[in-house]
């Protein structure tokens, strides 16, 4: 350092002691990027919320290696047609994995932290109402997320370590309860009121469509740790229908999509890449239901069997899940001879307009039938609840009373598939059935096709239930997940296990309950 | 003699006079003791020679000459001798005897002419005094021999330079390293100076590994290979040490020409034709066609079908106003499908240069124009430089010196690079062979509505395109303006003291677009377009008192301060545009979606350093060095930081002078000691919050990177030792260097659990140790009429990545790529690749999935698959000399080092490559199956006995996404006959030409030999760090071409 010292005064003194002290005085200023916000003050923690609430769907860029070539595969929504993908054939790409996993905390983890963190009403009283959103968006969220892993970071989380320890799934859906509890009491203080107004891409920052949603939230948290802790289940999911969850389809969540960098809806922005199509479970179910939603989801394939073009609109097709490469190659599986995804979605330049189904009244209706059938007071039987459910979906998808009646009093059931010689998918009819077991599967059936295009929750109910009675996939590339049994969970990433390995290693030995590979499962999902 | 060496020689007479002032002072008078007068001219030429040393022999009186060579100095008497001295030339000593007026002629000295090189802030110095390594390269080549970028002409010709070439068509980057990496986040790329100042290398876009892209140009690419009149190596930062921060990974020294003062006009003119075809290096199968699992369909991006036996297929066409649609046609092989995409490379450059000067001015201009071709259609360049040089004196003490350089360049079609659907070749490479060449070219019909519509085998496919279809549909262009200008004015304050004051900007504006056509798929509805615009600005103020002394009989002294100030700035613009509201029609007020983005930034650091040489004898030299910068990117306390640097030669034969055997001519010994701060990137300290549009009233989101607020400055250590030592009056020279690096504080952006809250944060870590040995070998085994120059080069550079921070062994230097992910870890070398593999059993032997047939591959990116460093890099260059004709011919060496190849992974899985052939029809992979209990323990192993076929085989370890990389390494060694060349010269006197140059030459002419086989392991698909790894690369090319030099 004296050296140091002597040389710059050496040196200053040859050549004029301007070059240092004044030209170092712009250096700060040089050095701030004026085209970023340096902090977040009150005014913009809307948008900050904003974006959560974008980013919390898994929306955007992130969708397709998050949801679609997960967990919407492996409720076989859709079946995959590119012949480059293996998700659908059970295999654990840890790669994609990984971006899901970054999208989640490195965006909507990150930024709602952010927002509670301004909002604290600990240290700026004041905000009460948007810590409130924020404290459910939390629940959302993180239920989505630790469904997929089992144990995540959740406590820990934002700590700008250099490790960040996980948490048990039990231990995170206790939190759920305090979060919830919290928001709602909070909220019955404003109702009436508005909170982050246009920044609430959901409800317009309605504090009182926002109570429901937390109740309905809470109902469908309850439901799913039924089969691992039936007692608080039903004390909470009696709990959430007496402070009232969702009833009509003027409650449902359902995200607005606009036309920025964020904002959009991504399935029309991938549709025209061809990677999906319509699942052969799809096809049986709503073609032997003459269901509506049929169309109301689905294109008319481009191409008959023939290979001409076709014209008649009731030509629908489906493929089977989990195609080894071949048989996707097949020209008779092409994706033309495959329905795509309705106008709504397929239509170009849809991405900013169609909405996107965040959480629906229908599935406050089936989550309370099942509840019913547990003998839970739900305030309602499971057989009114059931129907509910289906005339919410049904108008909701734009039929008419009508058409909704006959379909509630349907009798017919799912067709066999002529590819792969498919039997029919199941032998369930629409009509509520006379036994517990057919109407928790009619329940769930109708739940399944109700929850079309959000298959991060449908995933979680097939594992949970067994329901609906989904297709084995063809083939199999995971020797841990063989073609008749189900995706349990996602393996963790690849990031965590080189950046954050102490963490994650210490989640598979003591949090996980089995080895980090698909076939485990999670804590609310146990073997009976 | 070479008028180009003629005009050289004059050249560095000036610059010599311009950087060597030296005053000798008066020594006491004695009696008789008068004037004496003279001139000194150069016995060459017959030109005057300024700046020669005029010294009286036993004495310390001395003088040097003026501009005109004249000289005037006071003599003892009559028996004086005086002794004339430059470097360059044979000292003479000439006996005063009566004359007051002495007529002095220098001859040249052959052996030290080269030995005088520029060295930091464009000093130039006998290069016997150097404590380091500097390697010239002999410029002549760099205009014939001719490469668009002027840099590719170094290779194999500098020991410890690895050169790799990007794939982008004509007018690519490459990527230059000196001795190893050094640096994790940095581009490890060397500093260009050019006559004395700093340009800008920067690029446009820069892509990497398989993913690929848009790879633009790079600067040095700018640099017009015409004005170049000495290239220097600098490799170490012990050479560096005064360019401070941007020199950590060595320098190259460019000096451009200057005019000559003279009678008349010198004007000369150069023409450059070649011509350029593709190596072609994949091999295809030809066998199979298009379809899977055997059967033809239509519309397969796959070979898997069925042979090619002319069997009548249906046609692929959709477009239902074809004569073809619907129709059948013979389903046969086009073998020469590839070779048929690509048309034959041109490259034309016309140059003229015109000197003119007096004794006080002298002025140098040169154009040259370019126009290239590359070998994909519509992939041309062209490029303008202009140059203009003044030097001027103002009377005795003050001199001017000052040069704009324009430059403009446009590419069309710059092609894409990797998996980038845009890349030709991606389309190509993967062309059933039964689609004719022919039949692909119609790659476009309209209908019934009138729109504009891609000809495609699979409509609306996802990643594939007709490969004409995106040659033409899918234009990207680019272009750059960029001015150079410097002016400096040195004055000289008294005798042997003089101050510099220069000031030089580097300004540079690049423009680029894509056009993508209605009907690109997965792109947009109606086209898209996508432009980019930035801008470029550097400017340098330096300030250098120099003071240039003899002490006494023994010891000499130079010694130097300055100062300089840099500023970089850059700012750019780009906008996206989706669904165009009038298809086709680029321009961004017809998007119907625009998206954009707005960047740039600022950044300063100012100088101040100081450098000595003290010389004892002219025979032992002390180099000091100190610098301290002051770098606005990092934190107030650390924004000043000060390196120093220290070497000693030791000119043994300058010693031991007549005592030496007379076979050995000359020996040096060497050593220095360096450091080299670094500073970082802009704006890496402070939080950042973005926000962007989305919602009804935008996004607001915290920036991933967790801001570093206590950086420090990187400093890399140094040191190095060498011997240069030449026998047989300089018939063989032997340089031998060996050096070490340590490159320390590194500003790494390390990943941390993306559940802090951040994707990474900014820290000071790091030791990479960088050691190795150089060795150059100069031999002239024949000399007269007919010559023989032999030079020999060899470099082997070990890494070793010593630390990098507390608790973490492993740093990705990218993410994931596809198939590769490019790691450093401690322990290891610099620069691992880590892919997937089989999974392999106690023996050795690949496990198998019993129920597949298929070999069982690791779950993720996790196995070490090689480095890209080379094991050693070797150059051989031979020239000849009969009469008038010479003839050269040069060939590297690359040994070692791991190439990956994304394009065979594609190919095997697509059912292209010709080792697809065997397995068609069923076979079983040689491997175990293993049985496990529940705990995942094996309990047996069997042979695999379950058939699997060719298809099932390379689908499974091949394709885009995850493929699994062992099968598609291979060894990186390769050698090549980098170029031969023929020229003959003849010089005229008394005719309107003074001499006439010709030469015939090729470049990249064939591989010795090439252990990767199917691919040309010195092309990368970007100039970064990620390295070893090519993906959908154009085939490098050879050319041939003539050169015309008239000189009037």
């Amino acid at each position: 350092m004296k050296t140091n010292k002597f040389i710059n005064i050496l040196l200053s003194g040859l050549l004029g002691t301007y070059l240092i002290s004044g030209c170092t005085s712009d250096f700060e200023e040089i050095n701030t990027n004026k085209r970023v916000l340096a902090e977040i003050d009150l005014a913009t923690v809307g948008n900050v919320y904003a974006g959560v609430q974008y980013d919390g769907l898994m929306s955007g860029w992130n969708f397709q290696i998050s949801q679609n070539l997960f967990a919407d595969l492996y409720t076989q929504y859709y079946s995959n047609w590119q012949t480059k993908f293996q998700t659908d054939r059970h295999v654990l790409n840890r790669d994609w994995l990984g971006l899901a996993w970054g999208g989640f905390y490195g965006n909507s983890a990150k930024n709602l932290a952010v927002i509670m963190e301004k909002t604290d009403p600990a240290t700026t009283p004041g905000y009460e109402k948007q810590y409130a959103l924020a404290q459910i968006w939390k629940v959302f969220i993180y239920q989505r997320q630790t469904d997929y892993w089992g144990p995540i970071p959740y406590t820990q989380v934002n700590n700008g370590q250099n490790s960040v320890a996980y948490d048990k799934q039990q231990d995170i859906y206790a939190d759920f309860w305090r979060l919830l509890d919290e928001a709602t009491t909070t909220l019955s203080g404003y109702t009436g009121q508005n909170a982050f107004g246009t920044n609430d891409q959901i409800y317009g920052g309605s504090v009182d469509k926002w109570i429901k949603f937390a109740n309905t939230l809470r109902l469908r948290v309850a439901m799913r740790i039924s089969k691992v802790d039936a007692a608080t289940a039903k004390i909470q999911a009696e709990k959430a229908v007496a402070a009232g969850v969702m009833e009509s389809n003027a409650d449902n969540a359902v995200f607005k999509t606009t036309s920025g960098d964020g904002g959009w809806n991504p399935l029309p922005i991938m549709l025209p890449w061809n990677e999906f199509r319509m699942s052969a479970s799809m096809e049986s179910v709503l073609k032997g239901y003459n269901d509506p939603r049929l169309k109301a989801y689905w294109r008319p394939v481009v191409k008959n069997q023939q290979g001409q073009a076709n014209s008649d609109p009731n030509l629908f097709r489906g493929m089977r899940n989990g195609l080894s490469i071949s048989q996707i190659s097949d020209s008779t599986r092409h994706y033309d001879k495959l329905s795509t995804m309705s106008a709504r979605w397929s239509t170009p330049g849809n991405e900013y307009s169609t909405p996107i189904e965040v959480m629906l009244s229908s599935d406050a209706y089936f989550l309370r039938a099942e509840g019913a059938l547990k003998g839970w007071n739900m305030g309602i039987t499971a057989e009114e609840a059931y129907n509910k459910g289906i005339e919410m979906s049904l108008s909701y998808w734009g039929a008419d009373a009508a058409t909704i009646a006959a379909y509630q009093a349907g009798t017919t059931t799912p067709i066999a598939l002529d590819d792969f010689n498919s039997p029919p998918m199941t032998t369930i009819p629409v009509k509520f059935g006379a036994d517990p077991a057919t109407q928790l599967e009619q329940i769930m059936t109708q739940k399944w096709i109700a929850l079309f295009p959000d298959g991060w929750e449908s995933w979680a109910d097939v594992r949970r239930t067994e329901l609906p009675k989904l297709y084995p996939i063809i083939v199999s590339d995971n020797p841990d997940v063989p073609v008749d049994k189900l995706m349990r969970r996602v393996g963790y990433v690849p990031s965590e296990l080189s950046s954050n390995a102490d963490a994650v290693q210490e989640a598979i030995s003591t949090m996980l309950g089995g080895p980090d590979n698909a076939a485990t499962r999670l804590w609310w999902d146990p073997a009976k | 003699m070479n008028p180009l060496l003629t005009s050289l020689k004059s050249q560095i007479k000036f610059l010599l006079y311009a950087a060597f002032l030296t005053l000798f002072t008066c020594a006491p008078a004695l009696a008789q003791e008068r004037k004496v007068t003279g001139t000194v001219t150069s016995a060459d030429d017959n030109s005057p020679m300024p700046g020669v040393n005029v010294v009286v022999q036993g004495k310390t009186t001395g003088t040097i000459t003026d501009a005109a060579g004249n000289f005037s100095i006071t003599v003892p008497g009559n028996d004086a001798v005086l002794v004339f001295s430059f470097i360059g030339y044979n000292p003479q000593n000439v006996t005063v005897g009566g004359q007051s007026n002495l007529s002095v002629k220098m001859a040249t000295s052959a052996t030290q002419l080269a030995e005088i090189v520029v060295t930091s802030l464009g000093i130039k110095r006998e290069r016997k005094a150097l404590t380091y390594s500097a390697q010239t390269v002999d410029v002549a080549r760099l205009t014939e021999s001719r490469e668009l970028n002027a840099i590719n002409s170094l290779q194999g010709k500098v020991a410890g330079l690895d050169l790799v070439r990007s794939n982008a068509g004509v007018g690519s980057a490459s990527r230059v390293v000196l001795r190893g990496n050094r640096s994790i986040s940095g581009d490890n790329q060397p500093l260009y100076v050019v006559d004395g100042v700093p340009i800008q290398n920067s690029m446009f876009f820069t892509t990497y590994g398989e993913g690929g892209g848009m790879t633009s140009s790079d600067g040095i690419s700018n640099i017009n290979p015409d004005d170049i009149e000495s290239v220097t190596v600098l490799k170490g930062p012990s050479a560096t040490a005064l360019y401070g921060t941007r020199a950590a990974n060595g320098a190259i020294l460019i000096t451009t020409k200057k005019g000559t003062s003279r009678k008349g006009i010198g004007v000369e003119y150069a023409l450059n034709y070649s011509v350029e075809t593709p190596v072609i290096l994949t091999k295809f199968q030809n066998v199979y066609g298009q379809g899977a699992s055997g059967i033809y369909a239509k519309n397969q991006e796959f070979e898997w079908g069925p042979k090619m036996d002319g069997t009548m297929v249906q046609h692929w066409t959709p477009d239902v106003n074809s004569p073809k649609y619907g129709t059948t046609y013979p389903f046969v092989a086009h073998p020469d499908n590839y070779k048929d995409f690509f048309q034959m490379g041109t490259n034309l450059t016309n140059t003229i240069s015109l000197t003119n000067g007096t004794d006080n001015t002298q002025v140098y201009f040169s154009y040259t124009n370019t126009l290239s071709k590359g070998i994909v259609e519509g992939n041309d360049l062209r490029r303008n430089n202009v140059n203009l040089r003044i030097n001027s004196k103002f009377g005795k003490k003050l001199s001017f010196d000052s040069k704009l350089t324009y430059f403009n360049q446009n590419v069309q079609n710059r092609v894409s690079t990797g998996d980038d659907f845009s890349n030709p070749m991606r389309a190509i490479l993967r062309q059933p062979s039964n689609i004719s060449q022919e039949e692909a070219q119609t790659f476009e019909y309209f209908d019934n509505a009138g729109f504009r519509l891609q000809n495609y085998w699979n409509p609306h496919s996802n990643g594939g395109e007709n490969p004409w279809w995106i040659v033409n549909r899918i234009p990207y262009t680019e272009s750059r303006d960029r001015v150079l200008g410097m002016a400096s004015l040195k004055y000289e304050i008294i005798n042997g003291l003089s101050l510099q004051i220069r000031s030089a900007i580097d300004y540079s504006g690049d423009r680029n677009s894509q056009n993508r056509y209605n009907d690109t798929y997965t792109i947009a509805d109606r086209g898209n377009y996508i432009t980019n615009s930035l801008t470029n600005y550097e400017m340098n103020n330096d300030i250098l008192l120099n003071y240039n002394k003899p002490l006494g009989e023994n010891f000499s002294l130079n010694i130097s301060a300055g100062g300089n100030m840099l500023t970089q700035q850059w700012y750019g613009m780009g906008t996206n545009n989706t669904s165009l509201l009038k298809p086709n029609l680029f321009t961004i007020t017809n998007a119907g979606r625009l998206t954009a983005s707005e960047y740039g930034a600022t950044k300063k650091i100012n100088s101040l350093y100081g450098f000595a040489t003290v010389g004892y004898k002219n025979y032992l030299f002390l180099d000091l060095t100190a610098r301290n910068d002051w770098s606005s990117t990092l934190p107030p306390d650390a924004w000043s930081y000060f390196y120093p640097s220290a070497g000693l030669t030791w000119v043994i034969s300058d010693m031991l002078k007549s005592s030496m055997p007379s076979w050995l001519t000359f020996a040096k010994l060497r050593a220095s000691y360096a450091q080299v701060g670094n500073d970082t990137d802009p704006y890496q300290l402070n939080p950042t919050f973005n926000f962007y549009t989305g919602g009804a009233n935008g996004y607001a989101s915290r920036g991933g990177t967790q801001p570093a607020t206590d950086l420090k400055p990187e400093i890399t250590t140094s040191q190095e030792f060498g011997g240069d030592i030449r026998f047989f009056q300089n018939r063989l020279g032997l340089d031998l260097t060996w050096y070490k690096s340590n490159s320390k504080n590194q500003l790494l952006s390390v990943n941390v659990p993306v559940a802090s809250g951040y994707y990474n944060k900014f820290i000071n870590a790091g030791n990479i140790q960088n050691k190795g040995v150089e060795l150059t070998l100069n031999a002239t085994p024949v000399k007269g009429e007919f010559t023989w120059d032999l030079s020999l080069n060899f470099a082997k550079n070990n890494s070793l990545v010593v630390e990098l921070a507390e608790g973490m062994e492993r740093y990705n230097l990218t993410g994931r790529q596809w198939m590769t992910t490019t790691v450093i870890q401690v322990g290891h070398e610099y620069g691992e690749i880590l892919t997937k593999k089989f999974i392999r059993n106690a023996e050795g032997k690949v496990v198998v999935n019993g129920t597949t047939g298929l070999p069982l591959v690791t779950d993720g990116q996790t196995e070490y698959g090689g480095t890209y460093n080379p094991d050693w890099l070797g150059g051989m260059t031979n020239t000849f000399t009969w009469k008038d004709f010479d003839f050269n011919f040069a060939i590297d060496f690359r040994q070692g080092g791991v190439i990956y190849s994304f394009t065979e992974a594609n190919l095997a899985s697509d059912g292209y490559s010709d080792y697809t052939l065997d397995g068609r029809d069923g076979f079983v992979v040689d491997g175990v199956v293993q049985t496990k209990d529940a705990d995942g323990n094996v309990i047996s192993e069997a042979p695999n006995t379950k058939q699997t076929t060719s298809e099932a085989y390379w689908q499974s370890l091949g394709g885009r996404n995850t493929p699994t990389g062992e099968p598609f390494a291979y060894d990186a060694s390769n050698s090549r006959l980098r170029q031969a060349a023929i020229g003959y010269t003849k010089r005229f006197k008394n005719a309107p030409i003074s001499a006439l140059r010709i030469s015939i030459e090729g470049r990249n002419l064939f591989f010795l030999y090439n252990n990767a086989g199917r691919v040309d392991p010195n092309l990368s698909s970007g100039n970064t760090n990620v390295q070893g790894v090519e993906g959908f690369g154009l085939p490098s090319t050879k050319s041939f071409g003539m050169n015309l030099r008239v000189t009037f």
